[in-house]
Parts: structure tokens; C-alpha cells; sequence
């Protein structure tokens, strides 16, 4: 007989804490693939401080307007909403209440009861998800700074932080339950996408109330001031009050408030246990699993094909149509209506074209940057068949077209028409938009397919470094829609050429994506080129408007743009150094004398052509980073991918190094205006280009162009 | 046929095929064992062209399985281990999305869809979405889509894995219903009584590498066993006695 003591609330909960914690680290530790935690966790820390910082901006920004009452109505209100969607989310997250998910199958197989396991893993939020609330810690401790309450109110907004986290896991834990106890499972999904309706319009809110601090700071604050009185009586008003009675420099009454956190944070979790209780598992073993919440039959229609298979995959999958239909909305409401205001977003012709294609390009980024997580399962099936995958993917890519480009029309030119422009540039711009939105959609399949992993079941199919990459590539095209007209042309030329390289090995990918050993494989990627070279173009692009905007000198501006060129260069570095050398073409005695000529014919073409920088020793840096990045990583891989395509070597070897030089001009110009363009600049980029082609060496390349500029700074 | 040589696959240290070489004739039905994580399912991705071999070549009908693979499925069909389906199309929209990939017109696409679901046994759960099926449905879409366009070679990993007897017998019935009807069968299983009775032939593998090959009496005549020892021991005997 098994006479061990039945498991409490408490000790499960320990328990929780100790394996979450003791996996969190594990995965820090494991080495490769691992890593990915450890980068999540600090961009989540860098994140989390930059907030802080915000809202302490923002926070002070109404502190200076309004009354005291009207702070602590500020702060209870957007503390308020931040916890009803933060609620409305983890509610919507039906995974604590679906039977199917491991942890869950694993636990209910033991002697724990089903109260006991929501008011433990309620417990355990807390602790082991100190911003499972969303970023409520982050904008109590702005408060504290704004206030000046010294490091007291910090131990105070954490304790807060973390009792209401208790109270919403407990809240959220008892809507499940309920969802899943008393409503059928037909209509039950129809309730989980309500909820993350619900928790998204709560979010929304919070964004158009966050965007009128920055926007009409006086009339938020007069606004706050009068509804303070109300405010304090509402239940939000529970979160302002232990940093305001701290404000007030009363410790009882900090405890007081802290007491009845901690009182609702109780009542909450005995309220999810007795509902635990209650419903038993009634209803639990077929919470979530589709099987049970799907309609049983859909109606016959005509045969689906590659593309249309996509479309009825989405309208069926009523969460996915949710995001794709009512995030939009929500976004643009948010931007015209809150962020923005309507008069500023239909200000210009090119307010509307980058509002319409930041719509476009969200849609793009739920839609079909997300495919490969459609396919991850089924992915056996389009293999099966003999078709090639480029056209697969191809039809994957009309159909989202057609999805993002007319998201971008309806929302440009219903936009438009308050924008008092002749019509002749309305269209045009209405074209650039709805073109790019559906070059868009290329770019999204083909990088997903370029990312994904199928093999590895763990990992989800398109990472967040594909998603930063794609809305990089999104800004790129924001500087052919409003820049100048060089920028513009230079702008598309890039856009096309990463669109063309993202798409080739994309499909190239694809064909391997179930493959762990061709993942794994290290080889020099045209596609990584392509994203270092857009990191650099649309960082230097946006760096000097930036700077200008908070009064940074010109100066400052080109030693950011010249200091993100070197972080570039070093990363180029860093990945040449982890994948198989360049094979040299020339031997040393040949290779030097071929950059002992390069130079030479450098130096004399760039003196008179006047445009080389001077020679100081930062410059060969600069131009060991440039060869990094177009020798190293982008040469190489042109010439590979054109030789794939069926170019003869030799002709290969021109193109590539025509096609670098194309780059770096267009690259240069997005990043350094006119000077890009500067023939003396070309012509330096050219020396480099031949020296790479003849000996396959960057260190020649680097060391041509360098020679070049000394003797040029040397006439 | 059916042809490997030399062929191996490795990921990371280990080597999950051993320079395997092995020939499946033309209407033969090959039963290919082997323990867990022997490397069939391995192979048989190797065979349909979806990992890439680190060494050796495999063909199927002369056709390179990594060069030719998208021609080569015109006359393959292919039963996964593990069939996950889109799972809000029905099944018989799914073998309609299979039959337009096999360049079917939409009529004859549904008219194959419709008659397989019929031949599989489907019946009303062919109209109803994937996500609702069991195994055994899943299992029978599976090797219903794998048969819509009418291929030479079948490819079955492990097709009657995790099925209850009744499916099991069923899926055995119409593996042996489709090599009666003279198709190529290369046949990865773990029942070794129905290899011994459906199979012309059993490879056997284990750690990667092919431990033994032929009928069912050869192999007895080979390990001096007696013509009343089983498949099963004589399996024991290559995989865990050689060990």
C-alpha cells in the first residue's frame, strides 16, 4: 500500500517553479540551437528596460500636466487595461484547459486533483513569468521614477506586479474552466475567439491611450484629472494604490492596499479552485482539441488546388481568420485614430501609401510568413507529388498576393480620397503600394520556406529572426514610397534583388527543409548577404532623420552610420569565420601583384575623379567591413548562385562582380545620399570587385582598395 | 526497380543508413525490418527523395531519388509513418488537392477521389474534416492518397502501425490486394507475420547497415534454422542474437 501524502497547492506549486526554472536554464546551457533562449531572454531584459524608459517618458510627460489625482488615475487606468488584456489573453490561451497538451496529460495522471493543479500553476506564473501581466512591472517601476519613491517603491511595484499576476493566472484559469464546463464544444471556439477579441480591443485601447500621452499630453491630463474621482472607485484603482499611498509617504496604507491585492489575489484563486472543484473534468478531455470544436462536415466545393487549399485552410481556421481579418483593423484604427490622428495619417500622399503598406505588411507577417507552420505536418504531401516546389510555392505566393495586395488597396485608397493630390499621383502611388504588398507576399513565402525547420518538431517552423529580417525588408520598401528620388530608385533596385535572392533560396531550402543535415550545413547564403546589406542600407538611411529629429549634429549622424557599416563588417565576419573558407583562385606571388596593379589603377583613376574620403585610419576599417560584406559574404555567393542558374564560370565571375558593385552603389546611395553614386566611390568598389574575382581573396581585395586610397591621398 | 548502392546518411555523429545496397525487382513486394531506429524510416525518406544521402545513390524505375525527385513520384506512391493531413479539408478534398497536384482535371480528380474513398472504406468520414479522424482513417486517406494516381512503385512506412487488429487486417488485405494487382511494394512493417505472408522478399537492417536479404526460406536455409522457426525468431536472431 502506497502511504505517501497526497500533493498540496503549495507543493506542486514548488515543484512547478523548481522544473520550469531548472528547464529555463538547461535551455540556456545546451550549446548551438540552445542559444536561441539565452538571445530571447536578453532581447525580453533590453525590452522590458527600454519600456521603463518609455513610460517613465510618457508617465512624466502627463505628471507635468496633471493633477495628483489625475496621476493616479493615469496609472490606475492604464495598469487597469493592461490587466483586462492581459486577462483577456491568457484567458484566450485555452492551453491550461486542453487536456491534450503534455504537461497536462502527464499531471492528471498522478494523484493531483484538478483545483489543486490551476491554483499551483497560478502560484507558479508568478513567480517563474514575472511579465506573464504583460508589461505592468515595467510601468509601475516608470511610475516610481517619475514619482521619485526611491528603491522602496521598487520592492513595492514588484510585489504588486506579482499579486495581480496571481490574480489574473487565477481569473483566466476560472474562464477556462468555465468556458470549458458549461459551454458546448461546437460553440466553444467561437468563445476563445471572442476572448482574444476582447483582449486585443483592451490592448488596442491601452496603444491609443500610450500614443495621446505623446500626442495631447494637456488634454489627457485635464481629462484624467476630472474622471479621477471615478477612476478611484473602480477596481483598477486597487493597482495605483500601494505606489500612490507610498506617494503620499503612508506605510500603513501602503500595506493596507498591498493587503488587499494580496486579499483578491486569495479570493481569485479559491474562486478558480471551487470551480475546479465543481466542474471536475467535466467537459476537459475534449477542451481544445480541435477534433471536437471543428464542424463535422464542411460543404462540397470544387476541387482544391495548391492555392486555393491555403485559402480554405484559413476561412476554416476561425483564430487565424480572427488575426487576419480584425488585427488589421485594429491596427489602423489605432494609427488614424489614436497614434497618429486622422489629420496627420491623410496629411500627404505618402503618409497614406506607408500607413496602407505597414497594413499590408502586418497581414503579410500573420498570413504567409506563418505558412510554413501550416505545413509543418502535412509538409509530406506537397512532396509527394511531381510538381516542383517553385511552383508550389508560387501559387502559395499568388494566392496571398491577392489577400495582402488588395488589403493594401482598400486601405490606400480609402485613405486617399482625404488626401487633396491630383489623381494622377494618387494612382501611381496606389500602384507602388499594391505592388509591393504582393511582392510582399512573394518575399514572405520564400522566407519562411528559407527558415523553416521541419525537422525538428520542437522548434517552432519560422523563427523571430525571419520575422525581424521580413519587416526590415518592409522598411526598405517604406524608403521607395516617401524617400528621395536617388533613394527611391536605389530603394527598388535593392528591394527587387532581395526579393530575387530571398526567393532562389528559399525554394532551395524548402526542397531540404525536412532534412537536419542539410540544415545544418554552414554554407555561404546569398539570402544573408542580402539581409546584412538591407541591415546596413535601411539603418544608415533612417539613422540621419533620426538624429535630426532629437537634434543629433551631422557629424554624429555619419559616425553612426560608419560605426553600424563596422558592426556589419564584424558580423560579416564573424559569419565567414563559421562557414568553409573562399577557395583562392591565384596563388600569394600572383594575387599581390594583381593588387599591387589594382591599387595603382586605382589611385591614379580616383585622384582626378576627386571623391575618395581621405586617408585616415578608421578608412581601412571601413573598407575592410565593405569587403567583408560584399566580397566576403555577397561576390561569393552571387557568383555560386549565378553559376547554379547555368552561367558559365568566367561569365559568372563579371556578373557577380558587376552585380556587387551595383549594390554597393545602390546600398551606399540608400545609406550616404549622393555620395554613394560618386564615380571615384565606384570606381574604388570596381578595383575591389576585379581583385576578388581574378584571385578569390577578400584580403586582396580589401588590400587593392586600401593601396588605392593611399596613393590617392598621396598625389 | 527499386535499386540502392552505397548508400548512407548521417546526421551530426551518427549514421543513421550504412552503405545500403539492395535491388527490389519489378511486381515484387519487399518486407523491409529492422528495430526501432534501425534507420527505415530513414531510408525510405532517402528513397522518396525528401533528405538528401550523404553518400551512395538510390534509384527508383532508373530515376536518381534525389536528382529526379520530383519526376520520379509520377509513378511512386507513398505511405509516411506518421500521415498528419491538412486538417480542415475533408479527406476527400484532400485527395482531390493530391489529384490536381498529379495534374488530374477537377472532374477526374473527383471522380478518383471519390472512388478511392469508396475502395478505402472512407464511407460518410470522407466528407468530414481530417482533424476529426482516427488513426486507422488517417492511415487509410493516407494510403487512398497515395494510390490517386495509379503508381507503379508503393512505398509503406510501417502502414499498419498503431492500428487495432480489425484495421490492421484490413490495411493488410489491401496491401495485398494492390501487389496482387502486379505493383512494386517496398514495405517497412514491424508485424512479421504479415511480411511473411505478403512479402516475396525481407531485408533486414539494423544500426543503418543491411544484415540480411532474401525469402523468408532463404534466410532459414541461411541461419540453419528449421523450416518451423518463425520470421520473428530468425528476426531476433539478425537483429538482437547477432548483437
Amino acid at each position: 500500500m502506497n502511504d505517501a501524502r497526497a500533493l498540496g497547492t503549495l507543493g506542486l506549486a514548488r515543484i512547478f517553479v523548481r522544473f520550469r526554472l531548472r528547464s529555463f536554464r538547461n535551455g540556456l546551457r545546451t550549446r548551438g540551437r540552445g542559444r536561441f533562449p539565452l538571445l530571447v531572454t536578453g532581447v525580453g531584459l533590453l525590452l522590458s528596460l527600454a519600456y521603463v524608459g518609455l513610460f517613465a517618458t510618457a508617465f512624466a510627460n502627463v505628471a507635468a500636466h496633471a493633477t495628483r489625482a489625475g496621476q493616479t488615475a493615469a496609472l490606475a487606468v492604464v495598469a487597469g487595461a493592461l490587466a483586462l488584456g492581459s486577462l483577456g489573453a491568457k484567458a484566450a490561451s485555452n492551453e491550461a484547459a486542453r487536456a491534450g497538451t503534455p504537461e497536462n496529460e502527464f499531471l492528471l495522471a498522478r494523484p493531483v486533483s484538478l483545483a489543486v493543479l490551476v491554483a499551483a500553476r497560478g502560484l507558479a506564473d508568478a513567480v517563474t513569468d514575472p511579465l506573464g501581466a504583460l508589461f505592468l512591472l515595467p510601468i509601475l517601476v516608470a511610475a516610481a521614477i517619475v514619482w521619485k519613491l526611491g528603491a522602496a517603491a521598487w520592492a513595492v511595484a514588484i510585489a504588486t506586479s506579482m499579486l495581480i499576476q496571481v490574480t489574473i493566472s487565477m481569473l483566466a484559469y476560472a474562464t477556462q474552466l468555465a468556458v470549458v464546463r458549461y459551454v458546448g464544444p461546437r460553440r466553444r471556439r467561437a468563445v476563445w475567439t471572442l476572448l482574444r477579441l476582447g483582449a486585443a480591443l483592451a490592448l488596442a485601447t491601452m496603444w491609443m491611450l500610450g500614443t495621446w500621452v505623446l500626442r495631447a499630453p494637456e488634454m489627457l491630463a485635464r481629462w484624467l484629472s476630472n474622471a479621477a474621482p471615478v477612476v478611484g472607485l473602480s477596481p483598477p484603482a486597487l493597482i495605483a494604490a500601494p505606489l500612490a499611498a507610498l506617494r503620499r509617504g503612508r506605510p500603513a496604507e501602503v500595506a493596507a492596499a498591498l493587503a488587499a491585492l494580496a486579499l483578491s489575489a486569495v479570493a481569485a484563486t479559491l474562486f478558480a479552485a471551487a470551480l475546479a472543484r465543481r466542474a471536475g473534468l467535466g467537459g476537459w478531455e475534449e477542451a481544445g482539441a480541435t477534433w471536437a470544436e471543428a464542424s463535422v462536415a464542411p460543404r462540397r466545393g470544387r476541387p482544391p488546388t495548391a492555392a486555393t487549399k491555403d485559402l480554405r485552410l484559413i476561412v476554416r481556421d476561425r483564430p487565424q481568420l480572427l488575426a487576419l481579418v480584425a488585427m488589421p483593423i485594429l491596427f489602423v484604427g489605432v494609427q488614424v485614430f489614436g497614434a497618429a490622428g486622422w489629420s496627420w495619417s491623410t496629411g500627404s500622399i505618402g503618409r497614406v501609401s506607408c500607413l496602407a503598406f505597414s497594413l499590408a505588411l502586418y497581414t503579410a507577417t500573420i498570413g504567409p510568413l506563418a505558412h510554413m507552420q501550416a505545413e509543418r505536418r502535412a509538409f509530406w504531401i506537397l512532396r509527394s507529388v511531381p510538381v516542383p516546389l517553385e511552383r508550389l510555392l508560387a501559387a502559395k505566393a499568388r494566392a496571398w498576393a491577392a489577400i495582402v495586395g488588395g488589403v493594401a488597396a482598400l486601405a490606400f485608397f480609402s485613405l486617399a480620397f482625404a488626401v487633396p493630390a491630383p489623381p494622377v499621383n494618387r494612382l501611381v502611388a496606389g500602384l507602388l503600394v499594391v505592388v509591393g504588398a504582393c511582392w510582399m507576399s512573394y518575399l514572405a513565402v520564400a522566407m519562411a520556406a528559407s527558415g523553416a525547420d521541419l525537422s525538428d518538431e520542437q522548434r517552432p517552423a519560422v523563427g523571430p529572426g525571419t520575422i525581424y529580417t521580413f519587416l526590415l525588408v518592409g522598411g526598405l520598401y517604406n524608403v521607395v514610397l516617401v524617400g528621395g528620388p536617388a533613394e527611391r530608385v536605389a530603394g527598388l533596385l535593392l528591394y527587387l534583388f532581395v526579393i530575387w535572392t530571398y526567393w532562389r533560396v528559399g525554394v532551395a531550402r524548402a526542397i531540404d527543409c525536412m532534412d537536419a543535415e542539410a540544415l545544418a550545413a554552414r554554407t555561404v547564403r546569398l539570402a544573408d548577404g542580402a539581409a546584412m546589406l538591407v541591415i546596413y542600407a535601411v539603418g544608415a538611411n533612417k539613422l540621419e532623420p533620426a538624429g535630426g529629429a532629437v537634434g543629433v549634429p551631422p557629424i554624429i549622424a555619419e559616425g553612426m552610420r560608419i560605426g553600424l557599416l563596422l558592426v556589419v563588417g564584424f558580423a560579416a565576419a564573424v559569419y565567414l569565420v563559421r562557414r568553409p573558407p573562399e577557395a583562392p583562385r591565384w596563388g600569394a606571388a600572383r594575387s599581390a601583384l594583381a593588387v599591387l596593379a589594382l591599387g595603382a589603377a586605382l589611385g591614379a583613376l580616383a585622384h582626378p575623379l576627386g571623391g575618395l574620403p581621405p586617408a585616415r585610419p578608421l578608412q581601412g576599417l571601413v573598407i575592410l567591413a565593405e569587403e567583408l560584406l560584399y566580397r566576403g559574404v555577397l561576390q561569393r555567393a552571387l557568383e555560386a548562385e549565378l553559376e547554379g542558374l547555368g552561367l558559365r564560370s568566367g561569365r559568372a565571375r563579371v556578373a557577380a562582380a558587376a552585380g556587387t558593385v551595383t549594390l554597393a552603389a545602390m546600398a551606399g546611395g540608400m545609406a550616404g545620399g549622393a555620395a554613394g553614386f560618386d564615380a571615384a566611390v565606384v570606381c574604388s568598389q570596381a578595383a575591389g570587385a576585379v581583385a576578388w574575382a581574378l584571385t578569390g581573396r577578400t584580403s586582396a581585395s580589401f588590400l587593392a582598395r586600401l593601396g588605392g586610397l593611399l596613393l590617392a591621398a598621396a598625389r | 526497380m527499386i535499386e540502392t548502392e552505397g548508400l548512407c546518411k548521417r546526421f551530426g555523429d551518427k549514421l543513421a543508413v550504412d552503405r545500403l545496397t539492395l535491388r527490389v525487382e519489378g511486381g515484387e513486394v519487399m518486407g523491409f525490418l529492422g528495430p526501432n531506429g534501425s534507420g527505415k524510416t530513414t531510408t525510405i525518406r532517402l528513397l522518396m527523395g525528401l533528405l538528401r544521402p550523404t553518400a551512395g545513390r538510390a534509384s527508383i524505375l532508373g530515376r536518381d531519388c534525389h536528382r529526379d525527385a520530383v519526376a520520379l513520384k509520377r509513378d511512386v506512391g507513398y505511405l509516411p509513418d506518421e500521415p498528419f493531413l491538412y486538417p480542415y479539408l475533408s479527406g476527400l478534398e484532400t485527395l482531390e488537392l493530391c489529384g490536381r497536384l498529379h495534374g488530374f482535371d477537377p472532374a477526374e480528380a473527383t471522380r478518383r477521389a471519390a472512388a478511392l474513398a469508396e475502395r478505402l472504406g472512407l464511407g460518410a468520414a470522407a466528407a468530414a474534416y481530417t482533424v476529426t479522424y482516427s488513426l486507422g482513417q488517417k492511415k487509410r486517406l493516407a494510403l487512398a492518397l497515395s494510390l490517386i494516381h495509379d503508381p507503379q512503385v508503393l512505398i509503406l512506412d510501417e502502414p499498419t502501425n498503431g492500428l487495432d487488429p480489425a484495421g490492421a487486417r484490413q490495411m493488410r488485405a489491401t496491401i495485398a490486394e494492390l501487389a496482387a494487382g502486379g505493383r512494386t511494394i517496398f514495405l517497412s512493417t514491424h508485424l512479421l507475420d504479415a511480411a511473411e505472408r505478403l512479402c516475396h522478399r525481407v531485408a533486414i537492417i539494423r544500426d543503418g547497415a543491411l544484415q540480411a536479404v532474401g525469402t523468408p526460406h532463404e534466410l532459414r536455409a541461411r541461419y540453419e534454422a528449421t523450416p518451423e522457426t518463425t520470421l520473428e525468431e530468425l528476426f531476433l536472431r539478425v537483429t538482437v542474437g547477432a548483437s
